[in-house]
C-alpha cells in the first residue's frame, strides 16, 4: 500500500501550477482532495511521476455571486458546499447533494472540481452540474474558457479538459427551492448505482433530470424532460415519464448491479426526484 | 469475470482483415495504449501498454497467443497481462464472415482480473474493457477504410 515514487509541488497560485503542468506534460497529476488518486496510487493503479497539489492555491477556493451566476472553486470541499447557507438560499440543489458523497473524511477533503475532473461515471456532482446546466470555467497555458456541463462529460472518466489545463470554477444560476437529489448508492463505497438530479422551473414550466452511476458518463434524461413539458406535474403524468428514464442508455452491468436492475432504479429514482422536488416550494 | 462480445463491420474483403489482425503493427495502433508490441514468434505477441481510465492509468506487460486459427474465418486470441495492479486473463474469439463488399467481425471475450485491480476497479473493469474494444475496431475500420495507411 505504498505508491510508486514520484516528485511533490505545491504552488501557490494557479499561474505557478499551469507552469508545472506544462513543464512536466504527461507524467504530471493535478491532486486536488485525493480521495480516488491517492488511494489508486497507493494500490498502483495509477503512477504519476510529478503531482501539482492544488491545496495551496487560494484563488480555487471559496464560493461568490457574479454577474448574476454563483461561481465556485474547483477547490472548494464537499463538506463547504455543504454547510453553506449562501448556497442553500440560492443553489439548494448542491446543499443537498453535498452531505450524500461518501463519508466525513471523502467531504472534509474531497473537492467539487475534483470529482467533476475525474468524471467518475457513478460520482454525485456531475448530474448535478448538467441538471443545473452549469459552465465549467477552465484555465489552460493559453488562457481562460468556459465549457458547458453538457459537453464536458465526453466519455467514462473523460472529460473535455485538455492536457495542461485546470478546473478552475463552477459557474451556476441561482434556482427556486423546487430540486433533489435521490440515490442509491453501492454501500461500501458509497458511490452511485444510480443517482438523479432534478431541478424543477415553475416560471418556464420545464423540468431538467440528470442521471449518474448507470451509464458510461452521466447525462440528461431528455426523453424524460420531453414527457413532462408543458403540463401539471402530477403523480400520473411524473410515473408515466419516469419509464422512460433509461432508455437508450448504453446501460453499466457489474457485481453490484446488473444493467436490468440499474434501469428500474433509473425508473424508481427519477420518479422520487421529480416528485420530492416539485413538493417544494 | 469479464465478458463482452460485439459484431463489428470493417470495409475490407475477409482476406484483408485476417492480415491485418495478424499484423504487428495494425494491432498496435488499434490497440489504446499500446506503445509497442511484437511478434516474438510465429502467433506470439509481446506488449507493453499503459491502460486506464483518465487519471487512473498504470503500465502493463501483456502476452497474446495465437490459437485455434481457421484461416480466414476465426481465431482465438488468449491474452495475459501484468502490471502493478494486478494480472488479467482471457480469451477473445473472433468470426469473420463476408457482409457485402465488408467484412463482419463477432468478437466474443471473456476475461478474469485479479489483484488490487479487481478488488477496487471492479466498477470500472468492465466499462474500460469495453472502450478498449470499441477503440480497437473502431480504429481497425479506420485502417482498413484507407489501405495505403495500413502501415507495412
Amino acid at each position: 500500500m505504498i505508491s510508486a515514487p514520484f516528485d511533490y509541488h505545491r504552488p501557490s497560485s494557479l499561474a505557478e501550477a499551469l507552469s508545472l503542468l506544462a513543464r512536466h506534460g504527461d507524467d504530471a497529476r493535478v491532486l486536488a482532495g485525493g480521495h480516488s488518486l491517492v488511494p489508486a496510487m497507493k494500490l498502483r493503479l495509477a503512477e504519476p511521476r510529478v503531482l501539482v497539489d492544488l491545496s495551496r492555491v487560494a484563488e480555487l477556493r471559496g464560493i461568490s455571486e457574479k454577474d448574476g451566476r454563483i461561481v465556485i472553486g474547483a477547490m472548494t470541499t464537499h463538506a463547504e458546499l455543504a454547510s453553506s447557507s449562501f448556497l442553500a438560499a440560492k443553489c439548494p440543489l448542491l446543499t443537498e447533494t453535498a452531505p450524500q458523497i461518501g463519508d466525513i473524511q471523502v467531504r472534509n477533503k474531497g473537492t467539487i472540481g475534483g470529482s467533476l475532473a475525474h468524471a467518475d461515471p457513478a460520482a454525485d456532482w456531475p448530474p448535478v452540474a448538467l441538471a443545473l446546466d452549469a459552465e465549467m470555467e477552465v484555465a489552460g497555458p493559453s488562457g481562460s474558457r468556459m465549457i458547458a456541463a453538457a459537453g464536458f462529460f465526453t466519455d467514462i472518466m473523460q472529460t473535455a479538459l485538455r492536457p495542461g489545463e485546470v478546473l478552475r470554477a463552477i459557474r451556476v444560476r441561482p434556482t427556486g427551492p423546487s430540486v433533489a437529489y435521490v440515490k442509491t448508492e453501492q454501500k461500501a463505497s458509497g458511490f452511485a448505482l444510480c443517482g438523479v438530479a432534478v431541478v424543477v422551473d415553475r416560471a418556464a414550466n420545464r423540468v431538467s433530470v440528470a442521471i449518474t452511476g448507470i451509464a458510461a458518463t452521466p447525462f440528461r434524461a431528455s426523453q424524460v424532460e420531453r414527457a413532462l413539458e408543458g403540463g401539471p406535474l402530477t403523480a400520473e403524468r411524473i410515473g408515466e415519464a419516469a419509464r422512460v428514464a433509461a432508455a437508450g442508455a448504453q446501460l453499466l452491468s457489474d457485481m453490484h448491479g446488473s444493467a436490468d436492475y440499474r434501469a428500474h432504479l433509473a425508473q424508481v429514482n427519477v420518479r422520487r426526484a421529480i416528485v420530492r422536488a416539485s413538493a417544494r416550494t | 469475470m469479464v465478458e463482452l462480445s460485439g459484431t463489428y463491420q470493417v470495409p475490407a474483403a475477409r482476406e484483408a482483415v485476417y492480415a491485418a489482425l495478424q499484423d504487428p503493427e495494425v494491432l498496435r495502433r488499434c490497440i489504446e495504449g499500446c506503445d509497442q508490441l511484437t511478434e516474438t514468434e510465429p502467433g506470439v505477441y509481446d506488449a507493453q501498454l499503459r491502460l486506464g481510465l483518465g487519471a487512473i492509468r498504470g503500465r502493463y506487460t501483456g502476452r497474446a497467443r495465437l490459437r485455434d486459427a481457421h484461416l480466414p474465418e476465426s481465431f482465438t486470441l488468449a491474452v495475459e497481462g501484468k502490471g502493478p495492479g494486478g494480472h488479467v486473463r482471457g480469451d477473445a474469439r473472433l468470426v469473420l464472415a463476408d457482409a457485402g463488399i465488408g467484412t463482419s467481425i463477432a468478437c466474443h471475450a471473456t476475461g478474469d482480473v485479479a489483484g488490487a485491480l479487481a478488488a477496487v476497479g471492479s466498477r470500472l473493469i468492465q466499462a474500460a474493457a469495453a472502450r478498449l474494444m470499441e477503440r480497437f475496431f473502431s480504429t481497425l475500420a479506420e485502417i482498413l477504410s484507407r489501405p495505403a495507411a495500413s502501415g507495412d
